[in-house]
């Protein structure tokens, strides 16, 4: 830095001491885009806020004037549908690095100590993201919209006991279509940005405390710190102008258009779907074992797997954090997000409909064992290969070999998305029981072999384990 | 002949800098009620070049610039310039 | 000696990279803030164009000389098979229209299980509980004596609905003195099912599938 700028610069930090907290050196390790995702999920709120402002200028949320000002906003405001269009993609792209960083965030073991309230705040954050999901959504009055959101507050009065009810009546009030539009705006826009940004305040200021996590596979040496300035800030603000560009690609490319209005008439004509991230708890709901007063048990469930997830700190008390020496927790962990996926994809290809007892269990058990078999497989070679006994270049290599290019992750990509269409499709439209075991177990295979080789390669940053097989 | 290979690095930031320069300039003239999608692509190629402009001007030397990401970004922008004319309807 | 990938450019070429980095950064900044100017545009047309109005059928209901107080008028809408109560309650009401903001629709199929209720001015007894007596000006569900204030916006006040009825959003014409159904306030229909319906398995919530949107006046007089 030039002098007068440093001598500004060193004036101000005198001050209020930043360059010893935030902008603190780091961790070479931490130039690694994993590391971000929380970083871009902030960018990403920072942009809902920035285009939610805006379009707030235009936006009235009544019953009778929701739609119009929505659909005046998309014609008649300059840049209004470039403006709602990135607004909702960049939702979308919320709640996906929502997943991803918690995937990286569990698969990398970094709730342990002394992380563990960071993973519980993390968690809380991860609803309050769901939250903004599920309130923005009704907001603009659409067929679409408000039949899925009156599907999930459905869903949400059914949880057990008094909590369903109480829950309902908090976020939608006595039941008339204007109180719910009323409160859920106000969640929406000013109740959920103050949580979040909140649990975000705490969130960073343990970060500050605590550092970021060493990579789960250990470091091999001296830790090297970067500065925080340029090096840092030069990387995020590349990984932000990379995110952003995408978004506003997307938006280009697929502007919104807006589904017909709320009425009577047109809701009759239309199955409602809650939206995409929902469409895997909908799913569990639509088991015909969970029809009728036992949809209180499938609410239950899916709540009961939350809160084992938002205390895994606490349940899972082991030091190991290496995944190569977890074969039980990282499968569980592949268990669970290949079920989500393949919940999700058969949810949206078959809207309305009941799932019979045998295609429900067919799907999710054949799913976990499948993947529990393949991930037995692939500690055991590992085992082997760092033993001794198998030849590294032989089957340990070709186990790394689709993601040594980009042409072939992406074959890989590509392929999980077809396994994940065609698994579901296969449940419903094979009447024999037998071949639809057999498909699903093929795709299941393929599916879950790639992804056992992803995760322990790309997620988790392994020097160690490549060198053995060199 | 053999280009100076710093002077690539320089000639490509340079150009990257003219380009943000242009429309940075230009997006302050298009009409944002009829031409959104227009203004959208030109900001697409504005991050998409900037990416790339701190990506190369901040490795240490030539060797460290991976040329893959170079060729990704240029195809890009150059992706992202071609529909912002086609979203212009053809005129300039 | 080969320097890693994060150590920083060799000195001489170190400031001319700096000032194209600076000089680029806020070509992106000033690009990325042209957004602004959309605060700077006026829009070309009024903001809030009651679009809305146009999805919901404007169905005249009668005149205003034709209603006596507190004698409630039995119509349809927004579907041939969802009943209303059209009344005049004498004193000021929510939701109120006409000349003396007394006049107010409310759906007529209760919120509990779906049975079509009884208007009960105040003071009246039901004809299927002769020892109660109303103690506002309500309507009154003969099937599980559920309670709806119809001077208070239908707000539950006895019995099991769980809900206010939706009210119909009335528009007086002064000049012609005319009524007119415009939409719903909450078209939260509990189950319609065949008119005169008391059937206590009617679907929950919203199902109004297999309904007609009216097209005309059906005023019918409360028996």
């Amino acid at each position: 830095m030039s002098r007068p700028v440093r001598k500004i610069a060193e004036w101000i930090d005198s001050r209020v001491g930043i360059t010893n907290t935030m902008l603190r050196p780091g961790p070479e390790y931490s130039l690694n885009v994993f590391y971000w995702l929380g970083a871009l999920m902030v960018m990403a709120f920072l942009l809902q806020g920035l285009t939610g402002l805006l379009m707030l200028l235009y936006y009235t949320p009544t019953v009778t004037e929701a739609y119009s000002s929505t659909l005046f906003i998309i014609k008649y405001v300059p840049l209004g549908n470039l403006l709602e269009t990135i607004h909702l993609y960049s939702a979308y792209a919320m709640i996906l690095l929502a997943f991803m960083h918690l995937m990286r965030g569990y698969f990398a073991s970094v709730q342990k100590k002394p992380r563990e309230f960071m993973w519980v705040v993390g968690m809380l954050m991860g609803l309050v993201v769901l939250g903004f999901g599920l309130t923005g959504y009704l907001l603009p009055w659409t067929v679409v919209s408000k039949s899925a959101t009156d599907v999930t507050i459905g869903m949400i009065s059914f949880l057990p006991g008094q909590l369903g009810p109480a829950l309902k009546f908090l976020i939608a009030g006595p039941g008339s279509d204007t109180s719910e539009l009323a409160r859920f705006f106000d969640l929406h826009v000013v109740l959920l940005p103050a949580v979040f940004v909140v649990l975000l305040v705490f969130k960073m200021y343990m970060f500050e405390i605590h550092g970021a996590a060493e990579p789960a596979t250990g470091v091999k040496g001296k830790v090297r710190n970067i500065p925080w300035f340029p090096n840092i800030l030069v990387y995020f603000s590349m990984l932000s102008a990379i995110f952003l560009a995408l978004l506003v690609a997307v938006s280009v490319v697929f502007p919104i258009s807006l589904p017909p209005e709320f009425n009577p008439a047109t809701a009759s004509a239309y199955t409602p779907q809650p939206e995409w991230y929902f469409l895997w708890v909908y799913q569990i709901l639509k088991f015909s074992v969970f029809e009728g007063p036992s949809i209180t048990a499938a609410l239950a469930l899916v709540s009961v797997l939350l809160a084992l997830l938002i205390l895994l700190p606490f349940l899972d008390r082991r030091r190991e954090r290496n995944p190569a020496r977890r074969p039980i927790y990282t499968t569980l962990g592949l268990i669970a997000v290949v079920e989500v996926l393949v919940l999700t994809v058969w949810g949206y290809l078959t809207p309305g409909q009941v799932i019979p007892d045998s295609d429900a269990v067919i799907v999710t058990v054949g799913v976990a064992v499948v993947i529990s078999i393949m991930s037995w497989i692939t500690y055991r070679t590992r085992e082997q290969v760092a033993l001794g006994l198998v030849r590294a270049r032989s089957f340990a290599a070709f186990m790394g070999t689709p993601f040594r290019t980009p042409a072939l992750t992406g074959a890989f990509v590509i392929l999980l998305a077809f396994s994940s269409a065609s698994f579901a499709t296969f449940a419903n439209l094979i009447a024999s029981p037998w071949s639809t075991i057999f498909f699903s177990s093929l795709t299941i295979a393929i599916l879950s072999f790639l992804a056992m080789v992803f995760v322990i390669r790309q997620l988790v940053i392994s020097r160690g384990l490549r060198e053995v097989e060199r | 002949m053999r280009l100076h290979e710093e002077g690539v690095r320089v000639l490509l930031s340079a150009t990257l800098v003219v380009f943000l320069a242009v429309f940075a300039v230009y997006s302050w003239f298009v009409d944002l009620l009829s031409s959104q999608r227009e203004f959208g692509a030109v900001l697409t190629a504005e991050l998409v070049a900037f990416a790339m402009l701190v990506y190369v001007s901040t490795k240490p030397d030539y060797d460290a610039v991976k040329k893959s990401w170079v060729l990704t970004g240029c195809i890009a922008l150059a992706l992202f310039l071609t529909l912002a004319f086609f979203f212009s309807g053809g005129q300039p | 000696m080969k320097r890693k990938g994060n150590d920083p450019p060799e000195p001489s070429r170190r400031d001319l990279f700096k000032i194209l980095l600076v000089a680029g950064s806020t070509f992106m900044v000033a690009a990325v803030a042209s957004v602004f100017r959309f605060l700077t545009y006026i829009p070309t047309a009024s903001p809030n164009q009651p679009a809305t109005q146009l999805a919901w059928p404007r169905i005249r209901l009668g005149n205003i000389d034709s209603l006596q107080l507190l004698k409630p008028l039995r119509f349809n809408y927004p579907l041939v098979n969802t009943p209303n109560i059209l009344v005049k309650l004498g004193v000021k009401a929510e939701n109120g229209v006409g000349p003396d903001g007394d006049i107010v629709a409310y759906s007529n199929i209760c919120q509990h299980l779906g049975c079509y209720f009884g208007f009960q001015p105040s003071g009246s007894s039901p004809p299927c509980n002769a020892s109660f007596q109303a103690p506002v000006t309500e309507g009154y569900c003969c099937c599980h004596g559920g309670q709806y204030d119809f001077t208070q916006g239908a707000k539950v006040i006895g019995g099991p609905p769980p809900r206010p009825v939706p009210s119909v959003q009335l528009d007086y014409d002064s000049a012609t003195g005319d009524i007119y159904a415009v939409a719903m306030s909450a078209p939260t229909i509990f189950g319609h099912g065949p008119p005169g319906t008391t059937d206590p398995q009617s679907v929950l919530n919203y199902d109004l599938q297999g309904g007609d949107v009216v097209t005309q006046q059906t005023l019918l007089s409360e028996a």
